[in-house]
């Protein structure tokens, strides 16, 4: 029955990766036994899986559970938080990553005039020292509500099979993985039209000192924003869609090789210009040259060839 | 705090918790799959969740005293469980245990 493949793929998805497959093979052999039971004890003596009506796989499965219930069930004894609520914490670890990730930002966008790059990595390295401390609140959250005896049991009795997604859909989007390339579109946006009104890079973040502009094309920073912000639409439209169609997985993989090209020849300027102003070492910039064609390559193509892989597992099967 | 029955529902379910295991070691001297397992130990008066049952052979698995292997021959292929020589081994020192328990707890309650 489909829903039982359904309903096996979900479990999977919560389960680790090691034992998914094992687990994945024994849970279906169980559900198909039990059903065959279900069906004999309601019908002929020879009835078997194939005489199951979906009411009959409905019921088995509301019974079992929702898939995140059994899949904790395997997940063992935590020390601080159970198996019944381990899932929803790792999802809020997850979401949560990702708005940090986004408010921080904005923080540091709206707080100063103007961004250079040692504020950057100072700002980058005070956000990646604050990070366990976000993680270990909200684990510190969870394990009082584990200590509260908070379960799921609400949650679970509106649980509905049909909910299930569909198996291997095409076309089916992670909301973590996109959101996580939203965040990075936006700072990358944020950075690139700050650079635009500034007319290029700024070096020095002494405050004593003069800020010295690395200048950049104007132009090549317009086209990247553009395409940057293309990609932010193109996957809000995906979200709004809640699915990968052909023609988005075309677009987005077109726009992800396209803007390499801007990013690439920004690069190259700054380069040239960190060459000859911060480090004026002969030969130096050749090689730099060189680097970033090799990047820029590599880039593309893994790009299209992830692209064409995504774009075909997108199209519908028969 | 709860009523009576939630206490002692509470209590009852620590109590099996605690045997579950003695129970199922004790029924895998020939193999079983999991449901043929939970089966045995429903007819016998133990009711078991799958949910349960299930995640515990692995864990007995991972911890030496059972070994599985899937067999394919039948309708649907299935996971068989046995005790291993180690779970043997284990299982006679916990079969020792509870029958002092069991003595203990009926000299406490009588």
């Amino acid at each position: 029955m489909e829903l039982i493949e359904r309903y096996v793929q979900q479990v999977g998805r919560f389960l680790p990766g090691r034992d998914r497959d094992d687990i994945k093979n024994e849970l279906r052999s169980l559900l198909q036994d039990k059903l065959d039971d279900r069906v004999a004890g309601s019908a002929s003596a020879d009835a078997s899986e194939d005489d199951a009506s979906e009411d009959d796989v409905v019921a088995l499965l509301k019974e079992r559970g929702s898939p995140r219930k059994v899949a904790a069930s395997y997940s063992g004894e935590r020390y601080l938080v159970g198996p019944e609520l381990y899932p929803q914490l790792m999802q809020v670890l997850r979401t949560g990553l990702v708005v940090y990730v986004i408010v921080h930002v904005a923080l540091l966008a709206l707080g100063s005039t103007v961004i250079t790059i040692p504020s950057l990595i100072e700002s980058a390295l005070s956000f990646l020292g604050s990070i366990p401390g976000f993680f270990g609140a909200v684990v510190i959250v969870f394990a009082i509500l584990e200590r509260q005896d908070v379960k799921l049991k609400e949650l679970e009795s509106d649980w509905d099979p049909h909910s299930l997604p569909a198996i291997d859909e095409p076309g089916r989007f992670d909301l973590v993985s996109l959101f996580v390339g939203l965040a990075f579109n936006m700072i990358f946006l944020s950075f690139a039209l700050h650079f635009w009104r500034l007319g290029g890079v700024p070096l020095v973040a002494n405050p004593m000192s003069e800020v010295m502009i690395l200048p950049l094309s104007r132009r090549l920073l317009f086209a990247a924003a553009g395409l940057v912000t293309l990609q932010i639409v193109t996957d809000l439209y995906v979200f709004l869609q809640r699915r990968w169609q052909v023609s988005t997985r075309v677009v987005r993989t077109l726009l992800d090789a396209t803007a390499a090209f801007p990013i690439y020849y920004l690069l190259l300027e700054v380069a040239s210009g960190l060459v000859g102003r911060v480090a004026p070492v002969e030969n130096l910039l050749p090689l730099a040259r060189q680097g970033l064609k090799g990047g820029l390559i590599l880039v593309v193509a893994i790009t299209l060839i992830d692209g064409a892989v995504k774009v075909y597992k997108s199209m519908p099967r028969r | 705090m709860g009523g009576i029955a939630e206490q002692v529902e509470k209590v009852t379910s620590e109590l099996r918790r605690g045997v579950v295991v003695l129970a199922v070691l004790s029924q895998l001297d020939e193999p079983q799959y999991g449901y043929s397992l939970m089966q045995v130990l429903a007819d016998k008066g133990l009711e078991i969740e799958e949910g349960t049952l299930y995640p515990l052979l692995r864990r007995l698995e991972k911890r030496e005293l059972l070994q599985s292997e899937w067999q394919v021959g039948e309708s649907r292929p299935r996971r068989y469980y046995k005790i291993s020589p180690l779970g043997v081994d284990v299982l006679t020192k916990l079969v020792q245990e509870w029958s002092d328990m069991v003595s203990v707890m009926d000299g406490l309650l009588d």
